[in-house]
């Protein structure tokens, strides 16, 4: 049987992604438990902190915050290991020749993956809310594809960009960081004043989160127009990035 | 047969910088520093062609480039200017065992190396018996891979990358991992692909492997082509150019070219005298002639491996007449006896003259290479035979 490279190349990227979050959760079930934990106890602290300290009265905040929390979860971490799986992979990288794109999108499908089975859980805590259910709650999907281009199209531009700066990856976490705060994963964006909310929907995952929350918790349809900006622009963002990555990644080879 | 490696003025430089500048905070604080550049031009305007089931060698010092222009026919690095085309399948690997990792287990790494050596899912599924029996690991395959020696990590690599369905393999060093066992095991390999019509491009630094098995051998000295031909040729070539002697010429023959060494080979199983066993061997010599000559005379100089010459004598010397020289094959040998050789690496040059010894019809240096093991214990250049008393 003759088998086209093509198909060859999705075996191997399919084997790249088991194999990547084999090694990313290994000790199999622990390790993963852990994965699935990490945003429900930045949950439970958070939690703790603005409904029992400062006293925060908003209608389904646990869910609200969880599915927050959760989002950028998977952002910080697809984009911190996809920028950082070129140099991560060096050693392969030099000694054998496979489409070079492979190794990001393989770290940051891996990233995807625990994100969903974080979806699930948060399902999970959903039935158990007072929120009746909704076929509608689906609609997130769409949107989930368009935060995992983003994810990817950062992780393609500056995977390239790190190899020429090494500390590139130390500005990114700093940049998670201070934005982690700049987007309302914490506080519902009606608590920022008026004139700033237009700054806030700058950054395309203001975007992402309130869309999310809006179909799952809210049960409601997000705006077209609002929607079709968004995906506009994480598709020029892709193009972008995609030109980048096919640009440079033979160059890098020699620098890693 | 067809070309299926051209490469056509391929020339490759790598740039480096006086100044590194390779964070953010470097450029920040080097701001108004010109970086300036040294190049390092590591291929220079390279043309071969390899043809199909060729044994192609690559041959050079450390630096020489040997490894850069194997990683741009792999597709590893571009090409700074001229082209590289490559015909057929490639095995884009330079090494055994690309993307082991000691946290899976042997199996998972089967699964894992194979598919990056461009082998699918059922293929592998297919020759998984063929690999597991041929590494000789069959009980240790659920085992992490960490917790292998590294000569069973080696074992398990091979036997996965000789299943790869490529046409074209490129070895780097690979060879220079393994016991001896393991390495003739490879070349029985080696030879059964070459028979399947496969083509491997290999480079090495053990002459002896390069000259026994290469079709052909690139010999790079600084990115440039120093020698392109038959393996004999460029290997003694190299040797003369690296070896302590520093001839010009190697096989220097008498103006009319009309008489060579063939062959020249003896009886020792590879190469080796062990003389706790035997210390007697026999060298077979084959010469072919354009003419007929009554009384030619056989000479031999016995260099050690520092090229301290230990012993030199010819037929006429030792009265000893050899056999007349006619036109076309001949075949001489010598008996060399009780040879009272230490252990180490020793040379035979050879050559054939006239009877008056007033003109060698061919002189070859190092034409002949072989090993010494010897557990006397003594140090020099012979062992003495010594009573204390």
């Amino acid at each position: 049987m003759i088998l086209t490279q093509k198909k060859i190349n999705y075996e191997l990227l399919w084997r790249f992604i088991k194999t990547d979050f084999k090694l990313r959760y290994y000790g199999s079930f622990l390790g993963f438990f852990w994965a699935l934990l990490k945003p429900l106890f930045i949950f439970a602290v958070l939690y703790l902190v603005f409904t029992v300290f400062i006293n925060w009265n908003i209608l389904n905040y646990q869910l609200y915050l969880l599915l927050g929390i959760i989002i950028w979860n998977f952002f910080a971490e697809a984009t911190i290991n996809g920028i950082n799986s070129l140099q991560n992979k060096s050693g392969l990288l030099k000694k054998v020749y496979f489409p070079r794109i492979f190794v990001v999108i393989s770290s940051t499908t891996t990233s995807l993956l625990v994100f969903l089975l974080n979806i699930l859980v948060f399902f999970l805590f959903y039935i158990f809310s007072d929120l009746s259910f909704s076929l509608v709650v689906f609609f997130f999907l769409p949107y989930a594809i368009i935060l995992y281009f983003l994810a990817l199209s950062i992780s393609l531009s500056l995977s390239i960009l790190q190899v020429y700066f090494k500390d590139l990856i130390q500005i990114w976490e700093i940049l998670l960081q201070a934005f982690f705060y700049l987007t309302p994963i914490i506080y519902p964006i009606s608590l920022v004043p008026e004139a700033y909310r237009h700054f806030l929907f700058l950054n395309p995952l203001t975007g992402i989160i309130q869309y999310f929350r809006l179909i799952i918790i809210e049960h409601k349809i997000p705006s077209v127009l609002g929607t079709f900006y968004l995906f506009l622009f994480v598709f020029l963002f892709f193009l972008i990035s995609y030109y980048i990555f096919n640009k440079y990644s033979k160059k890098i080879i020699e620098l890693l | 047969m067809k070309n299926v490696v051209v490469v056509n003025n391929l020339s490759k430089t790598f740039k480096i910088p006086r100044i590194k500048k390779d964070t953010v905070r470097d450029y920040l604080f080097n701001l108004f520093f010109k970086n300036e550049f040294f190049e390092l031009k590591v291929l220079n305007d390279l043309s071969f062609e390899i043809k199909e089931g060729e044994f192609f060698g690559i041959l050079g010092e450390n630096g020489s480039g040997k490894s850069t222009l194997l990683k741009i026919i792999a597709g590893i690095y571009p090409p700074e200017s001229g082209s590289v085309f490559v015909g057929k399948k490639i095995a884009p690997f330079l090494e055994l065992g690309v993307g082991f990792n000691g946290e899976l287990s042997a199996l998972e790494n089967v699964y894992l190396n194979a598919t990056i050596l461009g082998m699918s899912k059922l293929e592998i599924k297919n020759k998984l018996d063929e690999i597991i029996e041929f590494s000789e690991l069959s009980s240790f395959m659920q085992q992490k891979l960490k917790n292998f020696s590294s000569g069973m990590q080696v074992r398990l690599a091979f036997s996965i990358a000789i299943q790869s369905n490529a046409d074209i393999f490129l070895l780097d060093e690979v060879l220079a991992v393994g016991d001896l066992n393991f390495q003739s095991k490879c070349f029985d390999k080696f030879k059964k692909l070459k028979q399947e019509g496969k083509t491997i491009i290999f480079v090495s630094h053990d002459l002896n492997n390069l000259r026994k098995f290469s079709d052909k051998i690139l010999y790079l000295e600084k990115g440039i082509v120093k020698a392109l031909g038959d393996a004999d040729s460029v290997v003694d070539k190299y040797v003369s150019e690296h070896s302590f002697f520093n001839n010009a010429n190697l096989d220097t023959k008498n103006p009319q070219n009309s008489v060579e060494f063939k062959k020249i080979s003896s009886n020792l199983e590879s190469d080796e005298l062990d003389i706790s066993l035997s210390s007697s061997f026999k060298l077979n010599i084959k010469v072919k002639s354009k003419f007929d000559y009554p009384n030619p005379v056989l000479g031999f100089i016995l260099y050690n491996q520092d090229g301290a010459k230990i012993f030199a004598t010819n037929s006429l010397l030792s009265n000893n007449p050899i056999k007349a020289l006619k036109k076309g094959d001949n075949e001489y040998s010598i008996v060399f006896k009780n040879l009272r050789l230490l252990t180490g690496k020793y040379y035979l040059t050879l050559a054939l003259s006239d009877e008056n010894l007033f003109s060698d019809f061919v002189w070859r240096d190092k034409a002949y290479c072989f090993y010494v093991k010897n557990s006397v214990a003594g140090f020099g250049i012979i062992n003495i035979e010594r009573d204390f008393l």
